[in-house]
C-alpha cells in the first residue's frame, strides 16, 4: 500500500492515491467456441437436408426408381457415394428422396401435435376447471400408453396411408405440449398485463389469443424443434416395423428394413439411411438445445 | 398422505377406465371379427349366427358393459391364433419383456445417474465432455438402428455376441444396451441439470457456510434434492422403454409382448393386441402410481400436505 | 486494537449468461473491528453481497476472486484451500444470508441441519447428545418449544422462525465473525425488529464482530458501529456511523442520507439522486459517481479519486473534493494547523 502522504504537511488530513486498477485475467469462458461450432454445424445440416428434400432433383445425381441389375449390391464408390441396392438403385438418391416423406411427415405431425396440443394445453391453463380435468385426464391417458405401441394400435385400426400415419403421430405424441403450455398458461394467467386485460372486459378467447398465445410462442418453438428429432425416429421406427410409409413411398426407416436382410454382405443399405437419420436428428436436438438457451432457458432439460 | 393416496388412486382408476374404452373404441373400429373367424364359404346367415353368440348384436353400451365385466374377471377373448386365452398369451410374452425392459432401465439408471452426478459437480472437465458426447449420440438413434448397428459390429463382424434369441446372459447384452442407451441419456441430462441448479441454491450455500465438507453436500444435501425430478422422469420411461422393445424385440427376436403385438396385428389377431394394451396400460398405471408414492415419501412437504 | 478481519484489495469478476465480463467488486478493502458492527450499505448492485462471498470463498462458478487478500486471525482466507476454509466456515466466522425462505434444506430436518454443525466441527456423534446441543441453540434464539420442533421440516416454519433458525446454525459455535447479508429485508417490520434484537444480544454475549449488509440506512444507523458505503463496486466512504451520518463528505452520501424521507419535511418532494448506478460492465475512467454528482469537476471525470483519510486512518473518503468539504471540526483543524 502506497505511503499516506500528508496534505500540503498538515498533519490531520492525509492523503493517498486510491488502489490502482489491475488488469487481470477475467475467469475462463467455458466451452462457448465450441457452441458455437456446434450450432454451425446443426444448423448447416438442417439447411442441407430441407434444401435436398425441397429440391431433390438437385442433389441427386440418379432416378430413385432406376432398377439396374447389373449394378446390384456394389460398395460406395466414386459413381454410387452411398453405393446401390439390392435392385441396383442408387442409394444416395434414394435417402435424398426418401428424406422427403421423413422430413414431411415429421414435420406435419410436429406441427399438428404442437398447434392441437398447445392449444388444449393453453385452455386448460387459463381456464381451468372442467377444461383443466378433461384435457389432463385426457394427457394422462396418452402419456399412459407409450408412443410406439399407440401408434402401432391406431394405424392396425385405422389403415396405411401418409394422412393417418400423420394423425397417427400427432395423437401419440399431443400431450407433450399441452403440459408444458398449460403450465406457462397458469403462470401468465396471474400476471399483471393478463388482469387488466380481464378487468377491460376482454373476452377469454380475446385473451387466450392476443396475450397468452405470444407469450407461449417461444417455448412452443423450443419444444417443437425438440420434437422433430422424436417424430423422425417414431416415424423411422413405424416404418421399419412395416407400419408407417408403404411402398412405393420409402422414407430412412423402410429403406433400413428393406437393407437388414443385407448387413452382413452389403451393410451400406442400412447404415447410410442410417447415418442420414441420426444426422438429421442430431441436428435437430442441437438447434433446440440452442433456441432453448437463448428462448426459454427455464424449460425442463427432461423434455 | 392418504389424502394423497386415495386422490392418486382414484386419477389412476378413472385413467385405466378410459384407457379400456379408448381400446375398445378402436378395435370396433377395425371391423367385424367374424370375417376371420369363419371360412370364406359362409354365409351370411352363418356371420348373424355367429354374432349374436358372440354378442355382437347387442347394443354398443352393452357390449363394453360385457367387455368391462370379462376384463375384471380376467377374461380377455380369445386368441384365433394361439386357441388359447389372450390373456395367457400375454401374460407369457411378457415375462421376457420385463426382464429386457427392467435391465435396459437398470443399465439407465446405473449408468445415468452417476455420469450426470460427476458431469455437474466437475463442469466442463473430462467427464463432462464424454458425458455429453454420450447423451447427443444416445438420443440421436432410434433403438432399432442400434440394434442393428451392434449386431453387425458385435455379432457379425465380431462374433462377441449372438445376433438374437433367448435363453443365456449374452442374449441379454446387445438388446439391453440397444433399448438402454436412449433412457440413459435422458436421465444423464436432467440429473445433470438438476444437480447444477440445486448445487446453486441458497441451502447449499448455507451448507457450504457451516462448513460441511463438500463430499457431505454433494452426497446428502445435494443428491436427495437433485433426484426428486429424476425419479419423476424415471418412472416415464418405463414407457417409453416399453415403446422401444417393440422394435428391439423384433430385431433380436426376443419373445416379449413387443414382438407379439406386431405378430398379431399381421395376423389379425386383435383379442391379442387388445389384451397386450389392456395389460400395458395396467401396468403403467400401476407403475407410475407406485413411483408417485416412493416420491411422496421422500418428499416431506406433500407428506404433510 | 487490530481488526478480527482485514480485507485488502479485493477484487472479484463475474462472468454473465452472453460471455461479459463484470467486476463487481473493484479494489474493496475493509477493516471489522472484534465485538464491533461494521454497516456495508449502498444499493443493488453496488457490489455489496459478492464482498461478502468472497471474503469466504463462497462465489458462484461465474464468479472469481482475481485479487486481495482476506486477513483472518493471521491467516489469509484467500489463499487456503477448501478444507482449511471448511474447518473456519462455520466454526470461526458464520453469514447469515438475505433470502430466508430459501436458505435451508427443503428435505432435512431442523434438528438434522443443526446437528451437521456440531457433527462436523465437534465429531460429536452420539445422537441423543447432537439433539441436546440442538435444543440449546434453537433455545437461544427464542424458538418455543424448541424440542418438539427439531423434527420439523422447514417448510413448517414461518420466514422470521426460519431466519432464527439460520442464525441458530450460525451462532451454535459462538464464531467470532458474523456476516449478516440483508437478514432482514424479506421479513416483516415487526419480525425485523425481533430479529435484530436478538443479533444485537447474540452480539454482547458472545463478543461478536458482525458485517451488516443494508441498503436501510436507519437500521445501519441503530444497530451498527462502523460503515463502509459502497458504489459501484468500490468503497466510497468510510468511518464511525455516527460521524459519517452526521458530518457525510462524499456527495454520495450525502444524497443517501438526503433521500431519506424525514418527519420535519413531509409536504415536500423526495429528494432522488438523479440517474441511475453505471452497468457495472462500462467502467468510466474517473470516479464512478461523477455522472450523476451535482459537485462534480473536470478532474473528477479523468481520474478516480485518492482517498482523504483523518482521525488516524478511521474516516476516509474517495472523492477529489474532499479538501473543500470537510466537515467543519477538521476543517477548523486544519486551519488551525495551517496558521501555526
Amino acid at each position: 500500500m502506497p505511503e499516506a502522504v500528508p496534505v500540503a504537511t498538515m498533519p490531520v488530513l492525509s492523503r493517498r492515491p486510491a488502489e490502482p486498477r489491475l488488469e487481470l485475467a477475467p475467469p475462463k469462458a467455458r466451452g462457448r467456441v465450441l457452441m458455437w461450432i456446434q450450432l454451425g454445424v446443426a444448423a448447416t445440416v438442417a439447411v442441407l437436408l430441407v434444401a435436398a428434400a425441397l429440391f431433390p432433383s438437385v442433389f441427386a445425381p440418379y432416378d430413385p426408381n432406376a432398377i439396374s441389375l447389373a449394378e446390384t449390391l456394389k460398395a460406395p464408390s466414386a459413381a454410387h457415394w452411398f453405393g446401390t441396392d439390392q435392385l441396383g438403385r442408387d442409394l444416395l438418391t434414394r435417402v435424398i428422396y426418401g428424406s422427403r416423406v421423413s422430413l414431411f411427415v415429421a414435420f406435419c405431425a410436429v406441427l399438428l401435435a404442437g398447434a392441437g396440443g398447445g392449444l388444449f394445453g393453453v385452455a386448460a391453463g387459463y381456464l381451468g376447471g372442467m377444461v383443466d380435468s378433461i384435457v389432463m385426464r385426457l394427457a394422462d391417458i396418452q402419456l399412459a400408453l407409450p408412443a410406439v405401441i399407440l401408434a402401432l394400435v391406431l394405424v392396425g385400426a385405422i389403415g396405411f396411408s401418409m394422412f393417418n400415419l400423420i394423425v397417427v403421430l400427432s395423437l401419440a405424441n399431443w400431450a407433450r405440449f399441452a403440459r408444458v403450455t398449460r403450465s406457462e398458461a397458469l403462470s401468465l394467467r396471474q400476471r399483471d398485463f393478463v388482469l387488466l386485460a380481464r378487468l377491460a372486459h376482454a373476452s377469454r378467447l380475446r385473451i387466450i389469443f392476443a396475450h397468452i398465445v405470444p407469450n407461449v410462442t417461444n417455448t412452443f418453438i423450443v419444444l417443437a424443434t425438440l420434437d422433430i428429432g422424436i417424430i423422425i425416429i417414431l416415424e423411422a421406427t413405424l416404418s421399419f416395423l412395416g407400419l408407417g410409409v408403404q411402398p412405393p413411398m420409402a422414407s430412412w426407416g423402410g429403406m433400413i428394413a428393406d437393407g437388414r436382410g443385407y448387413l452382413e454382405t452389403a451393410w451400406w443399405i442400412c447404415g447410410f439411411p442410417g447415418m442420414v437419420l441420426m444426422l438429421a436428428v442430431l441436428s435437430a436436438n442441437l438447434l433446440g438445445d440452442a433456441l432453448r438457451d437463448r428462448l426459454s432457458p427455464t424449460l425442463s432439460r427432461a423434455w | 398422505m392418504l389424502n394423497y393416496l386415495v386422490r392418486r388412486l382414484g386419477q389412476s382408476a378413472i385413467t385405466v377406465l378410459l384407457v379400456t374404452l379408448i381400446i375398445f373404441v378402436i378395435v370396433r373400429l377395425i371391423g367385424d371379427p367374424t370375417h376371420l373367424m369363419l371360412p370364406p364359404e359362409a354365409t351370411e346367415a352363418d356371420r348373424a349366427l355367429l354374432r349374436a353368440e358372440m354378442g355382437l348384436d347387442k347394443p354398443v353400451i352393452v357390449q363394453y358393459g360385457v367387455y368391462l365385466l370379462d376384463l375384471l374377471r380376467g377374461n380377455l377373448g380369445m386368441s384365433y391364433r394361439f386357441s388359447r386365452p389372450a390373456f395367457g398369451v400375454v401374460i407369457e410374452a411378457l415375462g421376457p419383456t420385463l426382464l429386457l425392459t427392467t435391465s435396459a432401465l437398470g443399465l439407465a439408471i446405473l449408468i445415468g445417474i452417476p455420469l450426470g452426478v460427476l458431469s455437474a459437480v466437475r463442469r466442463d472437465g473430462a467427464t463432462d465432455q464424454f458425458a455429453k458426447i454420450f447423451a447427443v449420440l444416445g438420443q440421436a438413434a432410434p433403438p432399432f438402428l442400434f440394434s442393428l448397428l451392434f449386431i453387425k459390429l458385435f455379432s457379425i463382424q465380431l462374433g462377441w455376441l449372438p445376433t438374437g434369441g433367448f435363453g443365456k446372459v449374452s442374449n441379454l447384452v446387445l438388446p439391453t444396451i440397444a433399448l438402454g442407451w436412449y433412457s440413459a441419456a435422458g436421465i444423464m441430462r436432467l440429473t445433470r441439470s438438476s444437480m447444477t441448479e440445486v448445487l446453486d441454491s441458497e441451502y447449499i450455500k448455507l451448507a457450504r457456510i457451516k462448513g460441511v465438507p463438500q463430499r457431505v453436500i454433494i452426497y446428502r444435501h445435494a443428491l436427495r434434492n437433485a433426484l426428486l425430478p429424476v425419479i419423476t422422469f424415471t418412472s416415464l420411461q418405463f414407457g417409453i422403454l416399453m415403446g422401444g422393445a417393440v422394435s428391439v424385440e423384433f430385431v433380436f427376436s426376443w419373445p416379449g409382448v413387443g414382438r407379439l403385438m406386431l405378430e398379431s396385428i399381421s395376423n389379425l389377431d386383435y383379442t391379442v393386441v387388445q389384451a397386450a394394451v389392456t395389460v400395458g396400460a395396467l401396468l403403467f398405471t400401476t407403475l407410475n402410481l407406485a413411483v408417485d408414492i416412493v416420491y411422496a415419501m421422500i418428499d416431506p412437504r406433500i407428506r404433510y400436505a | 486494537m487490530k481488526p478480527i478481519l482485514e480485507a485488502r484489495h479485493l477484487t472479484t469478476m463475474l462472468r454473465g449468461r452472453h460471455g461479459g465480463v463484470v467486476t463487481a467488486v473493484d479494489n474493496v478493502s475493509l477493516s471489522v473491528m472484534p465485538g464491533r458492527a461494521l454497516a456495508l450499505v449502498g444499493e443493488s448492485g453496488s457490489g455489496k453481497s459478492i464482498t461478502c462471498l468472497s471474503l469466504l470463498g463462497l462465489l458462484p462458478s461465474s464468479g472469481k476472486l482475481v485479487a486481495g487478500e482476506v486477513l483472518f486471525k493471521g491467516r489469509d482466507l484467500a489463499k487456503l484451500p477448501q478444507r482449511e476454509l471448511e474447518k473456519i466456515r462455520g466454526r470461526e466466522i458464520g453469514m447469515i444470508l438475505q433470502d430466508a425462505m430459501t436458505s435451508l434444506n427443503p428435505l432435512l430436518t431442523i434438528g438434522d441441519q443443526i446437528g451437521e454443525v456440531f457433527r462436523y466441527h465437534q465429531r460429536v456423534r452420539d445422537r441423543a447428545e447432537l439433539r441436546r446441543r440442538a435444543v440449546e441453540v434453537l433455545e437461544k434464539v427464542k424458538i418455543p418449544a424448541a424440542a418438539e420442533r427439531l423434527d420439523s421440516y422447514p417448510f413448517q416454519f414461518s420466514g422470521g422462525m426460519r431466519q432464527r433458525v439460520s442464525i441458530a446454525i450460525n451462532v451454535a459455535l459462538s464464531p467470532d465473525l458474523l456476516i449478516c447479508d440483508e437478514p432482514t429485508t424479506a421479513l416483516d417490520v415487526t419480525v425485523q425488529l425481533q430479529i435484530l434484537g436478538l443479533l444485537s444480544e447474540l452480539q454482547r454475549e458472545q463478543n461478536m464482530a458482525i458485517v451488516f449488509v443494508t441498503h436501510d440506512l436507519h437500521l445501519a444507523a441503530q444497530f451498527c458501529d462502523d460503515v463502509a458505503i459502497m458504489y459501484g463496486g468500490r468503497v466510497v466512504e468510510a468511518g464511525p456511523i455516527r460521524e459519517v451520518f452526521e458530518r457525510p463528505v462524499h456527495p454520495y452520501t450525502v444524497g443517501l442520507l438526503e433521500a431519506l424521507p424525514k418527519l420535519e419535511t413531509y409536504d415536500r418532494r423526495l429528494l432522488a439522486i438523479p440517474g441511475q448506478q453505471p452497468g457495472l460492465a462500462e467502467v468510466p475512467r474517473g470516479c464512478r459517481f461523477a455522472a450523476r454528482c451535482a459537485s462534480a469537476v473536470a478532474q473528477c471525470h479523468e481520474s478516480y479519486p485518492d482517498w482523504f483519510e483523518w482521525n488516524g486512518g478511521q474516516r476516509r473518503v474517495a472523492c477529489w473534493l474532499t479538501p473543500q468539504r470537510l466537515p467543519e471540526p477538521v476543517a477548523e483543524m486544519q486551519q488551525e494547523l495551517a496558521n501555526g
